[in-house]
């Protein structure tokens, strides 16, 4: 069957109105989820999958599908309006989002964030009606060693990520690796850092450590300042993006999109790393790199084209190979199971109906995503007015039940606040959260990825050098580098001289 | 500022000192096969050094507009910053003995009145409404399993 | 005046009584269960065990009387789940639902806070087995071809495990040596099983050793073949792969599932469990989606379950100490 018919074939099961219920609600409560901090989509799927066991099939994965997508429109929200993060993979928005927010531009930033993410998913969509196949057959190329040269490459992106002193970035960072330590290592079993606490076994979530970084930080440093400021610019400029926002934005829009769609095709690379990946390549390829993180508009379109993208490239691991690439997918692949499907090389072949439904069903889904929640950043941006002095007490209950809802374990509310407490001390003295947020994700990836190739390859090192998607990663970091130092040394240089001629 | 970026750097050094000890506990491995606590010695290393090059850097080079900024420690509502934030400690610590709804409560209470208190009636109707429609909201419909303390909620 | 305060004295001195009554196990010990039983599975949502719980709680309302509700307790290899149902009140309202790792092996490798008599076994509810797999392209068509190039050279032979200290990796272990391989092989470590099937995939690993539910996608469309089960008998799935004990070497080690009650439960409890869930296990939609899952239901009561689980440890003790896995 060619593509057109299995297009009309798929429509024709997505558009019966049973499914387009199923596509609505799931859309809807993903979204609900992805605003709400902390509980994410892996939750709530887990939780719904009972429900969809009465469901015929291809409507149930229609319907845990839509939570999965929908979730990434949500996220941007909080965000956007209070610095959290709603998901993993908003936490880049914050940077720039809250920031327009501030500024009296909440609406053009969450109507941005929604039609990003629009454009991201449904042109990822194509992409996997198109070829999914053949980016499985991408995918299963990604051994150890490559998944090293692109974490090595992920890292050079935290350099772009630094709004101030590119030294004080690197320190969060390294700490941001040492943290990352903190646990179980999977290579030995043996404890690291835990000092036998046995809540620390499994390491700092991640959720507690950014929310309290983004969201509790925030909160303390509003709170020092006299009443009279306003931490919201009463003047609302415009509810939508302006025509020139648009402009601002289509490079990150369109490379948003090849980087989100890219990295949630492979197995472990998620929406997260892909958002934080399109920031740093935008603010690397800007024209004004240092506006980054002073609220431009393309500060937000390139994180929320990106984590979209991603969402629905990670659909592709699981059609096409049956390897689910997150913890999410890894339950669509359980209700699949439960079903009597197994996803996977033979799927498109036995169950063409179901994969093309689903497919299509994406679409109508991402369709209604949008229409559903431009009308509701009027709402959104009301929130803003509550008073202060009754806002930030919610926000913080928000960020407990969030930081709660990941293990249920109050260790996790301590951790939050904790980070929230550092997190202060380290804004005072001009250091960034970011670039430990991203260390911390990327160090066990890029610890794993090392260990393991050098198993594999017998304790040579050259296996990162024969092997071409590793090489060509890795040489491609060692270029970025060379292109940074070069200005570092140029200063240095200076600096040396000043000292020479008496400051 | 300047000063304080010295003392933040010796911090930096003492802990990065602190983790390549732990990690010398471990076992390093080699280069081609390294063991657990390879890269966190590294790691430390290298907080030692970014360290030393933050703290000189801060020693040696006067940036004019930086200099004449008062301290980043002086701070205006400095009672409110604390409170909040031992409140949110206690809060988290008696969480699993006075269970959510209660502790929740409390807490809404103390925070409601770090800005602009609204007098008694108006706080203790708004942590019990906030307090209560999370807890039903959150814990029954969104099933988070909320800690219960020892009078079961 | 003295009346009055004696008698609201009395009234609230009786409502406090009825507080604490009411919560005492007198008033419950009505029909147990009087209200939903909690399951705590302490592992994460999305593995085979959480849908198999799924799968269990739509069913327990008519057999039990009253609802399974899930609780997840995941960390530290299942052992954070496990020690908080050891130390919860023996009412008979928290259960857990486990499976062996946690309770046959992670205790005796490390301090996990609890021991193998912390728990009254009520019910086994299913077996699947460990299959030894290579990529299908590769020479070897048995077991013992695999077997003989690894001890050929077995420092070349790259080994890819998804549990260092849990039942796949062990199972190894026994298997290599009862093969008389002393060697042990560059051993990857990987957090799923895509993972590591992505690696066989790729030819960087050799052969891995999973439990057949993670491989059954790949085992269908031929792109892994299976060499061996590690079960006392053949595994009705796969009627054409043979045991390992048929091909000489004893190795069983069966991924288990099972219900559990913290030690001083009652008596009655247990056996009102388990009752119900020997006909949850028959259940017929139940069984459909077990099969689904290619995991057949299986059933031992808690005598039977006790000896089980006895045995068990036994068998993986004596196999962590050859293996030489140190006790942290």
């Amino acid at each position: 069957m060619d593509l057109a018919g299995n297009v009309l074939a798929g429509f024709q099961v997505s558009l019966q109105p049973i499914n387009l219920l199923y596509a609505f609600f799931g859309a809807g409560i993903g979204t609900l989820v992805g605003v709400l901090p902390g509980i994410g989509p892996a939750g709530t799927i887990a939780l719904l999958l009972p429900l969809s066991l009465g469901m015929p099939p291809v409507s149930a994965i229609i319907f845990l599908a839509g939570v999965y997508y929908g979730s990434m429109y949500g996220g941007s929200t909080t965000s956007i309006l209070v610095n959290i993060p709603g998901e993993a993979a908003s936490v880049v928005t914050c940077l720039d989002g809250y920031q327009m927010a501030r500024q009296g531009r909440a609406g053009p930033a969450l109507g941005m964030a929604a039609m990003g993410s629009f454009i991201g998913a449904t042109l990822s969509i194509v992409g996997l009606m198109l070829i999914a196949p053949l980016l499985a057959g991408v995918a299963r190329e990604f051994g150890a060693p490559e998944y090293f040269g692109l974490v090595c490459l992920g890292v050079m992106m935290l350099v772009y990520l630094s709004r101030g002193s590119v030294l004080k970035s690197l320190i969060s960072a390294v700490a941001g690796l040492i943290l990352s330590f903190i646990g179980q290592d999977l290579f030995t079993g043996d404890d690291r850092f835990t000092f036998g606490v046995v809540e620390l076994k499994d390491g700092l979530g991640l959720v507690p450590l950014f929310m309290g970084l983004f969201g509790i930080t925030e909160v303390l440093a509003n709170l020092e300042a006299p009443i009279r400021r306003q931490v919201y610019d009463a003047r609302l400029k415009n509810l939508f993006p302006t025509a020139k926002d648009w402009l601002d934005s289509r490079g990150a829009i369109l490379r948003g999109t090849g980087i989100g769609f890219f990295l949630g095709i492979l197995p472990g690379g998620s929406a997260m790393i892909a958002s934080f990946a399109a920031y740093a390549a935008e603010k690397m390829f800007s024209r004004h790199p240092e506006r980054f993180g002073t609220g431009v508009i393309e500060g937000v379109a390139a994180p929320e084209t990106a984590n979209n993208a991603a969402a629905q490239g990670a659909f592709i691991p699981l059609f096409a190979l049956g390897i689910p690439p997150n913890v999410a997918m890894a339950l669509l692949l359980g209700a699949f199971v439960l079903h009597g499907i197994r996803p996977g090389p033979l799927m498109m072949e036995q169950h063409p109906q179901i994969f093309w439904g689903a497919v299509t069903s994406m679409y109508i889904g991402n369709a209604m995503l949008l229409v559903f929640n431009l009308p509701l950043i009027g709402l959104w941006v009301r929130i803003l007015k509550v008073p202060y002095k009754m806002l930030f007490p919610l926000i913080l209950l928000f960020s407990v039940i969030g930081a709660l809802s990941v293990r249920y374990s109050p260790f996790d509310v301590v951790v939050m606040i904790l980070f929230g407490a550092i997190g202060y001390v380290l804004r005072k003295m001009e250091f960034e959260a970011t670039p430990l947020v991203l260390a911390f994700i990327l160090g066990p990836m890029l610890e794993q990825a090392l260990r393991q190739s050098l198993i594999i390859s017998h304790g040579s090192f050259t296996i990162f050098f024969t092997r071409p998607i590793a090489a060509v990663c890795l040489g491609l970091t060692l270029a970025i580098v060379i292109a940074n130092l070069v200005p570092l040394l140029r200063a240095g240089r200076k600096v040396i001289a000043a000292q020479e001629t008496g400051d | 500022m300047k000063r304080w970026d010295q003392r933040a750097s010796v911090i930096g050094v003492v802990l990065g000192i602190l983790v390549v000890a732990a990690a010398l506990r471990m076992e390093l491995g080699a280069w081609n096969s390294p063991g657990p606590g390879f890269l966190p010695a590294g790691a430390g290393i290298l907080l030692v050094i970014l360290s030393v090059a933050y703290g000189l850097n801060a020693r040696w080079t006067t940036d004019p507009e930086r200099a004449r900024q008062p301290s980043p420690w002086i701070i205006e509502h400095w009672r409110r910053v604390v409170s909040v934030l031992v409140a949110l400690l206690l809060y988290a610590l008696l969480l699993d003995t006075l269970g959510y709804l209660i502790a929740t409560f409390l807490l809404m209470v103390v925070l409601l009145r770090v800005l602009e208190p609204a007098g008694w009636p108006m706080t203790l109707l708004a942590a019990t409404l906030i307090a209560g429609a999370t807890y039903v909201v959150f814990g029954k419909w969104l099933m988070v399993q909320f800690p219960r303390g020892i009078l079961g909620v | 005046m003295k009346a009055r305060l004696s008698i609201v004295a009395s009234i609230v001195v009786l409502v406090v009584l009825a507080v604490v009554l009411s919560r005492s196990p007198l008033a419950a010990a009505e029909k147990y269960p009087v209200r939903p039983v909690e399951l705590v599975m302490p592992f994460g949502p999305g593995g085979s065990l959480d849908l198999q719980a799924r799968a269990l709680a739509a069913v327990a309302m008519q057999h039990l009387g009253q609802p399974f509700v899930i609780t997840m307790k995941p960390g530290a290899g299942g052992t954070i789940g496990t020690a908080h149902v050891a130390r919860s009140k023996p009412d008979g309202y928290t259960l857990l639902l486990t499976a062996t790792g946690p309770m046959s092996i992670s205790l005796q490798l490390e301090d996990t806070g609890y021991t193998k008599d912390s728990f009254i076994p009520i019910a086994l509810l299913n077996l699947t087995p460990p299959v030894v797999a290579v990529r299908t392209d590769r020479p070897w068509k048995t077991l013992e071809d695999l077997l003989t190039h690894i001890r050929a050279n077995p420092a070349r032979v790259v080994y890819g495990t998804t549990s260092v200290s849990g039942l796949t990796n062990l199972a190894n272990h026994m298997l290599l040596q009862g093969a008389g391989i002393q060697a042990s092989l560059p051993t990857v470590p990987f957090k799923s099983v895509g993972d590591q099937l992505l690696s066989i995939l790729k030819g960087d690993t050799e052969y891995m050793v999973q439990i057949h539910s993670g491989l059954a996608a790949y085992l269908r469309s031929n792109q892994i073949r299976a060499l061996a089960v590690l079960s006392e008998k053949r595994f009705p799935v796969m009627p054409d792969v043979p045991t390992a004990k048929e091909l000489g070497y004893d190795v069983v080690a069966s991924q288990w599932m099972g219900v559990l009650a913290p030690k001083g439960t009652s008596p009655e409890v247990v056996d009102t469990i388990a009752k119900a869930l020997g006909k949850m296990v028959k259940d017929q939609s139940f069984v459909t989606m077990a099969t689904k899952m290619d995991i057949p239901p299986a059933f031992l009561q808690p005598a039977e379950f006790q000896e089980f689980l006895e045995r068990e440890y036994q068998k993986y003790g004596v196999a962590i100490q050859r293996a030489g896995l140190k006790k942290k």
